[in-house]
């Protein structure tokens, strides 16, 4: 049976605070966060990853269903703490293609951009 | 152009990276002496009148009346009601119901959805506050009553992204413009009153002088 491939949003995002914060802790505090916002099953519904070749100096990217956008950014915004830092996660920009942000970032179409 | 009208720490540097063009310092002060000296270091400055009943809001209302923004931060539908009834305030944070928010809509009284509720509650009262908020933003499309979504932050580091706060607003169920206009219409009518006010053209709402051109008397009974 065919199933139909998802379309995808990338929101890249930012991070505010004192010093810089490390990429694993805020990938757990976002999932963290969603799970909270939206339970197991809408977290799940978001399609949410993060991409860890992204992240350079306290920006990062997320991958997501093109419908939970705004879901996803409430979620950002509900984080305070990555671990006992004080943060302000805030979206900059969504786009629908990856080759578009690397384009942003300067890296190379088929290299990692870290 | 986007606006946070509820902020109680400003730094503009940090609102500027947030997406805003002007933020509002919002407080509770005690006199209009303290407000005066909050108002000569922000462009605006409103102030949060919390009142359990309409005696504490009458007595209240009587200091602040000539404020650039006043919010109702009541937990009482009844002073709520009166409140908008006297046309006394830009905006309430009750999530109010039927007849209450037809009125609001009529007066131009804005229901403001405070981020900040859902950030500092415990995780029973983030469900409660979201049910309320996602009502009021049902009863608010239905009558057409103005809503101002706002951060509320007590301190810098709870300010929120303008683009995070209309996902929000999406998230509550408004449309992509109505979350937009949830950051800009209301607030820009309340920037233009403070303007007029700072004139001196402003006299009550729905009553402004206007400057006259031709030089000479047009108006009265012929």
């Amino acid at each position: 049976m065919a199933v139909r491939r998802y379309r995808k949003r990338y929101i890249v995002f930012k991070s505010e605070s004192k010093s810089e914060v490390e990429k694993e802790k805020v990938e757990r505090a976002v999932l963290q966060s969603t799970g909270k916002l939206l339970g197991f099953y809408g977290a799940g519904r978001t399609r949410l990853r993060f991409l860890p070749q992204f992240w350079k100096k306290n920006q990062g990217v997320l991958s997501v269903d093109h419908a939970e956008v705004p879901k996803i950014k409430t979620a950002l915004a509900l984080v305070t703490n990555v671990g006992s830092q004080k943060v302000i996660l805030y979206s900059t920009k969504v786009f629908g293609t990856l080759k578009k942000i690397k384009k942003m970032y300067g890296g190379k179409l088929n290299g990692s951009i870290t | 152009m986007y606006y946070d009208f509820w902020v109680e720490e400003i730094d503009l540097k940090l609102m500027e990276k947030l997406g805003f063009q002007a933020s509002c310092y919002v407080s509770e002060f005690r006199d209009w002496g303290s407000y005066s000296d909050a108002k000569k270091e922000n462009d605006l400055a409103g102030v949060v009148i919390k009142a359990g009943n309409m005696k504490e809001f009458r007595t209240k209302i009587r200091e602040f009346r000539n404020a650039d923004f006043i919010v109702l931060d009541s937990r009482s539908e009844k002073t709520t009601e009166m409140a908008v009834k006297l046309n006394a305030v830009d905006a309430v944070t009750f999530h109010a119901r039927y007849p209450t928010i037809k009125k609001m809509a009529e007066k131009g009284i804005a229901q403001i959805i405070n981020f900040n509720d859902l950030l500092n509650a415990g995780d029973k009262a983030v469900e409660n506050n979201l049910k309320l908020m996602q009502r009021s933003v049902k009863l608010a499309r239905k009558y057409g009553a103005p809503l101002m979504v706002v951060s509320g932050a007590k301190e810098k580091m709870e300010c929120r992204a303008a683009s995070d706060l209309i996902g929000f607003g999406e998230l509550l169920g408004l449309t992509a413009k109505q979350a937009k206009d949830a950051l800009t219409v209301h607030q820009e009518a309340l920037i233009k009153r403070t303007k007029l006010k700072d004139e001196g053209k402003w006299v009550r709402p729905g009553v402004e002088l206007e400057d006259d051109t031709s030089g000479s008397f047009s108006g009265g009974l012929v």
